[in-house]
């Protein structure tokens, strides 16, 4: 913490920009320690508090804006892949959608706190055919509430943060150490479940090219559309004769799936 | 999703290999979606709409 303390009282609102666009761009280097930092920075008048929170806010928003446009050329493509980088992709795309339909433009205001949520919303908020004007008004806003949360948190502990700051230095490489040990295996624990999964799926996928011949053939088969509503936005097709079920809907609707043939699930 | 209908004893069950897109990459025949048949019920087709709005 001393050594953020003095990078941030050093370099100041240009290095605050930088980090949190960078965050917001998906890269993992979290932006919260640092406006921690910069908030108690300002309540030891180092650095004025408006400022910070609104060279944050700004930051986030031009990282917000390039996924918008690029959710709007690609559409949830886009939401894939920054999922697909996520620790769980495999969950990371269904919560998002189902958050953003379920709080609308509000998701704006609080994706920030959600970890992967504040990556992803941005380009579903393109998906979804909000206008631009809309965008830039509800993620500022969003943007706002988040900066100023955690430097206000900053700033209301300044001296608390001071002390920490001081305790940590004293226990010198080994808190650091202990702290990166700790992510390092959660991260490894995620990526050894997702290997897991991969696994166990791997041996009964059926490839595009095997279910067209199925198909063709006239082989009695059921199958069935997972994606969420806000996919079907800018394309709203589907492949030949699926049936749209939502995963939740999955068990209680088994009974029209067709026991019989093979039955084919897919999603994005 | 599919390794949870194995679990309920449904075992002819296959996700399709790079989902949709990559069904629709390789220029597969698609159809379109009739109307009113979104998955998650009317609640989630409505407050989809609701955000175009």
């Amino acid at each position: 913490m001393a050594e953020t303390l003095q990078f941030v009282v050093q370099h100041g609102y240009l290095l605050l920009f930088f980090w949190v666009l960078m965050e917001q761009a998906g890269l993992p280097i979290p932006a919260m320690p640092l406006l921690l930092a910069a908030g108690a920075l300002a309540g030891q008048h180092q650095l004025n508090f408006a400022l910070v929170v609104l060279v944050a806010a700004t930051g986030s928003l031009f990282s917000d804006t390039f996924w918008y446009f690029f959710g709007k050329r690609k559409g949830p493509i886009v939401l894939n892949f920054l999922c697909k980088i996520a620790l769980e992709p495999d969950s990371c795309v269904r919560r998002t959608e189902s958050t953003f339909t379920r709080f609308g433009l509000q998701t704006l205001l609080i994706c920030k706190f959600v970890p992967g949520l504040n990556t992803a919303a941005p380009a579903l908020s393109a998906t979804a055919g909000i206008g631009l004007p809309q965008f830039l008004l509800y993620d500022f806003m969003g943007a706002l509430l988040w900066s100023s949360a955690f430097a206000g948190l900053g700033l209301l502990f300044s001296r608390q943060l001071d002390r920490v700051a001081h305790d940590v230095a004293q226990f010198g490489s080994w808190t650091l150490l202990l702290v990166i040990a700790g992510i390092g295996g959660y991260v490894a624990y995620k990526f050894y479940e997702r290997h897991r999964f991969l696994k166990q799926v791997a041996g009964f996928r059926i490839t595009p090219e095997e279910l067209k011949e199925k198909l063709e053939a006239g082989e009695p088969m059921t199958i069935i559309d997972l994606r969420h509503p806000l996919d079907l936005l800018p394309d709203p097709q589907t492949l030949p004769g699926a049936l749209r079920i939502s995963p939740e809907e999955l068990e209680s609707r088994q009974s029209e799936i067709t026991r019989g043939g093979e039955i084919v699930l897919f999603c994005t | 999703m599919a390794l949870q209908l194995r679990r309920h004893g449904i075992r002819n069950v296959r996700p399709l290999l790079g989902g949709y897109h990559a069904w629709k990459d390789l220029g597969y025949p698609v159809e379109e979606v009739p109307e009113g048949s979104g998955a998650g019920g009317s609640d989630e087709a409505v407050a989809t709409e609701d955000l175009t709005t």
